[in-house]
This record gives structure tokens, sequence and C-alpha cells, in this order.
């Protein structure tokens, strides 16, 4: 048997399969002099480029491994100066999970809030971390994702080889540390997790991507800068008006879903029919239901809903693949069907990534199960 | 049996000069305050410039008063270690700690908090025609000016920055009108040891130019002592331990009472500067700028 050890939290149902935005196949497109996007397949995460002639800095690190070395490939095409700088737009695995590919020896830039989240991780966190490029294991051995970190918590200006890039973090008590990166010369913005071309947002009850209130804040610090054009954590280049979009859609949300509270309408209900029909068409319609919890609780005045989870293990052959290895449906030797989700975080042993799952595959899982909802699909591995 | 003991003794002979080696090589103005944290200035008050070794290259604290003492920092550097210099953290942007920097950047990576960049331009003490009469100054001088170039930060922080380099860990915090326009305090938690800026000196009397806010400073020195550090590197002056910082701390509170209680009898600032007396500040250094201390406190009491 093919030993498979996964961590994953577990879905009682499978997110529908996204409505495709950006190509199949990634693009590395020139937004100015030295400047990059890449656009990840498939509304995958993107990551900016910034060649200078003290070195590349790269913002986010792409949605996995191949894309990851994907990205060195583009990067060593145009330069062959070395990735110098990491800069973590937001926490999570398709934005952080390429950055031991680059550091050592890139200084890793992130938030002081991202830095707390990676100092709190595990052995086996901090173990898969280092697993993560095979071809990187002399450098990364006995190496913590922070030794080589750099972290603020207000504003921070880096300039190299000519470039100015601007890291604004907007302050707000449930900002898990999403920040943006703004090239004023250029008028070049990545808009971090708030940028978001026709794709309803992903706003979790957890608040582990902040709050809608808190995004609208950072919209509207961004608006202010008037960029030529915006890179989004997800989805093709965007620009100034996607952004002002997008918090005349959070306007609208909100009303709707504070509409639906007036009339005394439970939770359960207010989930159900909450819909944005005047953004039909836009990508993840499915998060609907999330989007609307997590209204619900901000005009509730509540704080996050921190879902208890139950460390669990099971042993047994994969059913189903979706999403190139994001959902699998396993059964387990004792007959039961399991949804479980795989994001960049699980430590896979026995194949290289998640992408290398086939069906009818043996594997055994520690896994988590979230305990009454499983509408929260933050990644929290124990 | 015979053959292990002789083998200790030629270890512990061997670390013996190791250790001896780094302490007298580096020169007379290096004092070694920790294991692989070296402190220089070449003559008393001038500016520190401090050299950390660390497992990822070396990282240093300031640049010393001017380019000449950049270079003899950089040779330091060079005896103790084929590592390059990796960071230039600034505890402030005046020349006498940033002016040697372009010895060692790029590639080095200098690192301010905000507001250093624009200091530094709008500064005259880096034009070409200051620049020219440092260098006039003597052959070596006009040496050590070789490939001048002003380096402005690469990086600029607002507030707070920690930065991990190798084992060590360095946590900046922004010090809001203690000196310059942009000073910050280094603090290595693991180490225990800390970098004030110019925000204390030793035995000496501050420049307190017109933004300097003593009850900001005396802000500054107590988030510093609440750190319990047990080196404390002053911008300026010989490296000590927490006293100093209890010593400014003393100074400020008494300039300010002093300066309170004749303000309230209804004295001149003029007066003030005539009659007040700090107990405890005879022996120290610098008194033409006792004036401007007590007209910074004047400012604090009247609430300008």
């Amino acid at each position: 048997m093919r030993r498979v050890l996964l961590a994953a939290a577990l879905l009682a149902a499978l997110a529908a399969p996204a409505r495709a935005i950006t190509p199949d196949k990634p693009e590395f497109k020139k937004l100015a002099d030295g400047v990059y996007a890449y656009v990840g397949k498939l509304n995958d995460a993107n990551a900016m480029v910034v060649v200078t002639s003290q070195g590349v800095v790269v913002i986010d690190t792409g949605n996995n491994q191949p894309e990851t070395r994907n990205i060195l490939k583009h990067i060593q095409a145009v330069t062959k100066e070395a990735v110098r700088y990491i800069v973590i737009t937001q926490n999570h695995g398709d934005h952080i999970g390429g950055t031991p590919l680059f550091s050592p020896p890139a200084t890793v830039v992130l938030h002081a809030r991202t830095a707390k989240e990676w100092a709190s991780w595990k052995p086996y966190q901090v173990s898969t971390w280092r697993k993560r490029f095979p071809e990187r294991a002399e450098a990364m051995k006995n190496f913590h994702p922070l030794d080589a970190a750099l972290t603020f918590t207000d504003r921070m200006t880096l300039r190299l080889g000519g470039k100015t890039m601007e890291l604004i973090y907007i302050d707000d008590p449930y900002n898990p540390g999403d920040i943006a990166v703004w090239m004023p010369d250029e008028g070049v913005l990545h808009a971090g997790f708030a940028g978001y071309k026709e794709r309803h947002p992903d706003i979790r009850p957890d608040y582990s991507h902040g709050t809608t209130v808190g995004m609208m804040k950072q919209l509207e610090a961004l608006v202010a800068l008037k960029p030529k054009i915006v890179v989004p954590a997800h989805g093709p280049l965007m620009g100034v008006v996607d952004l002002q979009a997008m918090i005349d859609y959070l306007v609208i949300a909100r009303q709707k879903v504070r509409a639906m509270m007036d009339k005394g309408m439970p939770l359960e209900a207010i989930r159900k029919n909450f819909r944005m029909e005047e953004y039909k068409g836009w990508d993840r319609e499915a998060h609907y239901p999330v989007i609307a919890a997590t209204i619900y609780r901000e005009l509730r005045g509540e704080g996050p809903d921190i879902t208890p989870v139950t460390e669990k293990t099971v042993k047994g052959k994969i059913e189903k693949i979706e999403e190139e290895g994001r959902f699998l449906t396993v059964t387990s030797d004792d007959g039961k069907t399991l949804a479980l989700r795989i994001s960049n975080g699980t430590d896979i042993e026995g194949v290289a990534d998640r992408s290398y799952f086939k069906v009818g595959m043996r594997f055994a899982a520690i896994y988590e199960e979230q305990k009454e909802r499983n509408e929260t699909l933050q990644f929290q591995v124990q | 049996m015979k053959k292990s003991i002789v083998s200790i003794f030629f270890v512990a002979v061997g670390l013996w000069f190791a250790a001896s080696a780094l302490a007298q090589d580096l020169g007379p103005h290096f004092k070694q305050v920790k294991e692989g944290i070296y402190v220089y200035a070449a003559v008393l008050n001038e500016a520190n410039s401090t050299i950390i070794r660390t497992s990822d290259g070396v990282v240093l604290i300031d640049t010393g008063q001017s380019p000449k003492d950049s270079h003899v920092v950089a040779a330091a550097v060079k005896k103790l270690t084929s590592d390059p210099v990796r960071f230039i953290i600034h505890t402030e942007p005046h020349p006498d700690h940033v002016m040697g920097d372009f010895v060692f950047a790029p590639p080095a990576i200098v690192v301010a908090a905000e507001g250093a960049t624009a200091s530094m331009k709008q500064s005259e003490s880096f034009s070409p025609a200051r620049i020219e009469r440092e260098t006039a100054k003597s052959p070596e001088m006009r040496d050590a000016f070789k490939g001048f170039r002003l380096v402005p930060p690469n990086v600029e922080y607002r507030n707070r920055m920690t930065l991990n380099v190798g084992e060590r860990t360095f946590d900046l915090y922004y010090l809001k009108n203690v000196h310059s326009e942009a000073d910050s305090a280094i603090w290595l938690p693991k180490e225990r040891v800390l970098f004030t800026a110019a925000s204390v000196a030793v035995k000496r009397f501050g420049n307190h130019r017109p933004l300097v806010s003593i009850p900001d400073t005396l802000d500054a020195i107590r988030m510093m002592k609440a750190l319990k550090p047990e080196v404390v590197i002053p911008g300026h002056g010989v490296t000590g331990s927490a006293k100093i910082l209890d010593d400014m701390e003393n100074y400020y509170d008494a300039l300010m009472k002093g300066v309170g209680a004749m303000v309230k009898q209804g004295k001149s600032l003029d007066e003030i500067k005539k009659e007040l007396k700090i107990a405890g500040t005879e022996d120290w250094e610098g008194k033409d700028r006792f004036p401007n201390n007590i007209e910074a406190a004047y400012r604090a009491v009247k609430g300008n």
C-alpha cells in the first residue's frame, strides 16, 4: 500500500466546480519595466514579480509546488538576479506555500499577525514546510519558516534597485495580516485579499479573511491610490473600477442581510435565501451562504465563529478526486464515506503533492473533523 | 588514558587561543559585549557602530562616525568572518551614523524607521559641498570617502518591525521625537541587548532639536526599561547596563520638575536657564547643550 498521510478538514459537501475566469494555462504578463504578474490558471492564486538590479522580489508564491517552480522558470527567463525577497500578502497555503523554494536565502516579508501564526506552527507543520520542495532538502535542514523573516506592524517601504514597493496594512481587529503592495512609480497594485474581479468574495464567519467592514476599509484605501493596474489575489488583472465594484458589492450584500434580519429571519433562512443577482455570472456563487453567515455575525456584533475541531485518523481508498486533488471523496476501511479537503498545508507522504492522487489509491490520513458545521473552510491543522 | 588527557589539553588550548584572537585582533576600539557582538567607536562619545555576527551573515547597527570608521568596521568584519554584511540597521539617519553605509551597501540592505530617507535627502550634511569639506580634512578622509554615495534605506518601517537573521532576532521600535526624524531602538530579545539610539546619553547632555519632546523621550526610556535589557548600547558613549536608562530617566524627571517649579514661580526661560541646576550632572559633558535641554523641558511644561 502506498502510504499517504493526510491532515485535512472534513466537509459534508464538496464545493461546486469553479467557473473559470482566467485561462487554463498560467500567464506571465509584463505590467511595467521589471514588473510582472503571474496570473494563475483557472483563478488559482496569482503572484507578482519585481525584477531589480539588486535582486528579485516575489509577491505571493504560487498555488502549489508545480506553479511555484513555473514562477521561478519565468523569473529565470527574464533575469539572472536572485530572488531576494518574498512578500506574503495573505496567510493561506496557495499564497505562502511556495516560499521554501526561495527562502532561505531570500528574506520573507510578512505582517506581524501572519508571523505570529507561523510562530505557533506545530513541529509537523514546520516539517511539511521543509519537505515541500525535495530539491531544497539540504537548505531547509533545521530551518524554521521565520528564520529569515522580516515582519512589520503598520506599514513598510521596500526600495530595491530603483524600485519602490509600499506594503500597506489597513488595521482592523480582524485583519489576519493581509496586506497590499503598491508601486507608486509604476501605478501597479497587488491588492492582496481585497482584490476581486467578478468573483464573490471568500469571506468567512471565522473571520480568517477578516470582515466585510475590514475589507471595505482596505478597498477604500486602495481605491484612493488610483492604481493603473491591479493584481488581485486570484483571477484576471483588473483596475481601480473593480476595487470600487467590490465596495458596492459589499454594501449591497450587507443591506440584503440586514433586511432579512429586520424581518426576523433566522440565520439558516438567511443563508439559504441570500443571493446577489445583480452580480450574475460572477465566479463562486457557492460562497453565498458563507458570505451571508459572515455578515450576519458582523451585524450582530459577534466575534469570529471558531468551530472546534477533533483530530481523527482514517485508512481507506480514494474514490473521487476533484480540482487537482483539492477535494477527495474517500471510503474508509470500515465503510464510511468521507469528503476531505486537501490544502497546501496538508502533509502528504508517498506522493509529491496532491495533484498526484489517483482514484483507487490506498491511504492513511490524520484529519480534522469540524463539529456542528462545515461552512468554515479555513484549514487548521492540529 | 594518557592519550585522551593530551587531546583534551590541546582542545582547551585551541579554544583559548581562538577566543583570545577574536578579542584582541579587531583593534583597540572594539569591545565584545556579548558572544558575536562587537561595539566600535574610535573616540569616546563618537557614534557607535556595532558588528553582530549571525549564522546567516553580519548585521551592522550604524556604520560609524565617518567613512573612515566604516572602513575600520569593514576590516574588522573581514577578520571575524568571510560572511557578507547582509543588513545595516540605522538607529538614526544623521551623518555620524550612516555616512559610511556606501562601504557596505549594496549588497547590504539598509533598514530604518519611516522618514529616514526624507531626513537624509533634506539634510545639508550629505550635500556635495559638505562632503568636499569633509574630504578636505585629511588625505585619509579623502581616501575613505572614495566611492561615496548617499544610500537611502531599502526598507523603512512604521512603528514596529522584526527582522530575523540566522539565529538572531532584531525587534525595531520607532522612537518618536527623541532625537531625529527617524529614531529606532533595536532590541535583541534572546541576548537581552538593547540599542537605545540617541534617546539616552552617558554622562552627557544630548542635543535637543526643536522636534525633541522630553515627555516622549521619557515614554521611550520607560518602554525600553520594561524590556529589562542586560546590555545597553547608546547611540554615543560607553556601553553599559540598564543603569544608563535609569540615570537618564532620573535626569529628565528632575529637569521637568525643576523647570515646572520655576515656571510656577513665574520665572522666564532666561531666568530658568541661569538658575536651574540638576544634581548629579556636575561631571557631565556637553554643558553647552544644557540650555537647549531646558528649552525642551520648557516647551513641554508650557504645552508647546
